[in-house]
């Protein structure tokens, strides 16, 4: 199929290479490029060229390869147009997590973006998804069933950064050990029931805890509840990695070296997200050897494997318990490293560069 | 890894927990979800370059690619059958004349297309098992 094209250029609604989308198209274009094929990243939005112009040239024996992540008009533009067409689906949050007045725009996106899937399917050549979980989501819609691939990400240069400002060793040596999420703190992510586990861990394992969330507000309305809602719990808030009092720190503005800081100094990574389409941070935490303890919710239980704790929704019961044990219980943090040492072999961008190799030469 | 490894609270502990989450219902109540069976907004809250680029897509989907693409010529005979081509040609009319009240005509349309999309995928189901070697 793209083994008489002279080119695959990407497509994207919004591109910026330091997010975990883009990154993934800047590693793309390199492998493509070391095929010896030209490659582009074309965007509606940010840091690329614009998709009119690649649009309004001569395509001639050019493959497209759309990300597909948000609601777009790049689907229905390049329909029409003969040129092969592939597709990364990076999955879509399903409008019904926002429910807020703040929220509504949101809820429309992702409502259109959720329409585009079965026209996004039935335009593509081939499909590559992040996971089994997205994989089944557009399959009903491919010629073809979709070919899963990891995001296609460099865990270990994160985990070579050392600290820095901001966030270096001694302000993270705080006496509080700290439950950690990363993400941005929104419906979906449910970050309101980490402040219940914080709460019921507090009360039934020891005040010895606290939690950093990284990630902005994505509403007003999240932010204003999710306030009150500690507030009713008692537990302090503040943007300060250094608070010694506060309970829930929400630091501003962390750099990837901060970052890596906060992997090394969590005792513990709390997911509590109801959609997830792949999980960037689960395997973050994973290459940090950071042991996972997280909702069975969407691609969670996949992308973890049996490399965490997965409990069911609402079951507050066991996931307090499973707090206790992964915190107190070193013979099951020696296991859950092991475990994680095991399952990021096939998360590692080594392989996923291999599976993206493979699929490109079946085309 | 299991949780079966892991010591759970006694009964008295657990009855305790799960009551304490209950009386937070109400500081919770905020962050309730929407039923999942999702109810379209009033066409007011999406801008008309959403719209237009529904009404795009809508096109592409029912003329270019079940009409334009030969592995389609069959899946779109039997959904002509199955679904009635009235119906398939009231959408691409509602498409088509969607300069006229615009909005109001693309909600239809967005629900009878979310329908058409629930038969669409039961009758791929159907066909696949009918016959393997069809490549839908």
């Amino acid at each position: 199929m793209i083994s008489t094209c002279k080119a695959v250029h990407q497509l994207l609604p919004n591109f910026s290479p330091r997010d975990a989308i883009g990154n993934e198209a800047v590693m793309m274009q390199k492998i493509l490029r070391e095929r010896g094929l030209r490659s582009e990243i074309y965007a509606e939005h940010g840091e690329a060229a614009s998709v009119d112009e690649l649009l309004a040239s001569d395509l001639g024996h050019a493959a497209l390869l759309y990300h597909f992540s948000v609601a777009s008009t790049i689907p229905g533009r390049i329909a029409p147009l003969p040129a092969t067409k592939l597709v990364r689906y990076h999955n879509i949050t399903p409008p019904w997590f926002f429910n807020n007045q703040s929220e509504l725009t949101a809820q429309q996106a992702c409502s259109l973006g959720r329409r585009q899937i079965p026209m996004v399917g039935v335009i593509a050549d081939a499909v590559l998804a992040d996971s089994a979980y997205n994989a089944a989501e557009i399959s009903p819609y491919t010629v073809k069933p979709p070919t899963v691939m990891p995001l296609l990400r460099d865990y270990d240069h994160l985990v070579q950064l050392t600290n820095d400002i901001g966030l270096n060793k001694a302000q993270l040596h705080t006496p509080k050990p700290a439950l950690l999420f990363v993400g941005r703190l929104a419906p979906n992510k449910c970050q309101q029931d980490l402040l219940i586990l914080l709460h019921l861990a507090h009360r039934y394992i020891t005040k010895d805890l606290r939690l950093i969330l990284v990630g902005g507000f994505f509403s007003t309305d999240f932010h204003r509840l999710f306030c009150d809602l500690a507030a009713h719990l008692g537990l302090r808030i503040s943007t300060d990695v250094d608070a010694a009092d506060a309970d829930v720190i929400i630091p501003k503005d962390v750099s990837d070296a901060g970052m890596a800081s906060l992997y090394r100094q969590a005792k513990v990574f709390v997911s509590m997200s109801e959609h997830e389409g792949f999980g960037v941070p689960l395997v973050e935490a994973m290459f940090f050897d950071l042991p996972i303890l997280a909702h069975r919710a969407t691609a969670v239980p996949e992308t973890i494997g049996d490399a965490g704790l997965l409990v069911d929704k609402n079951d507050w019961p066991a996931t307090v318990a499973a707090l206790r044990a992964v915190l107190q219980d070193d013979g099951l943090r020696a296991d859950l490293t092991s475990a994680m040492q095991q399952r990021r072999k096939d998360l590692s961008l080594s392989h996923s560069k291999q599976l993206f190799s493979t699929w490109l030469d079946a085309l | 890894m299991s949780l079966r490894d892991i010591v759970s609270y006694d009964p008295e502990t657990q009855r305790r927990i799960r009551e304490e989450v209950v009386s937070l219902q109400q500081a919770r109540a905020g962050f309730r979800h929407a039923d999942r069976e999702f109810t379209w907004p009033t066409a007011g809250h999406v801008s008309t370059a959403d719209l237009k680029a529904m009404a795009g897509l809508q096109e592409l989907f029912f003329t270019h690619h079940f009409t334009s693409h030969r592995r389609w010529l069959g899946p779109w005979i039997v959904l002509s059958k199955r679904l009635g081509v009235s119906l398939l040609n009231r959408l691409l009319k509602i498409s088509l004349v969607r300069q006229v009240e615009l909005n109001q005509h693309l909600w239809n349309l967005a629900l009878s297309v979310q329908h058409l999309e629930q038969r669409v995928m039961h009758l791929e189901q159907q066909l696949r098992q009918a016959t393997p070697e069809v490549r839908l």
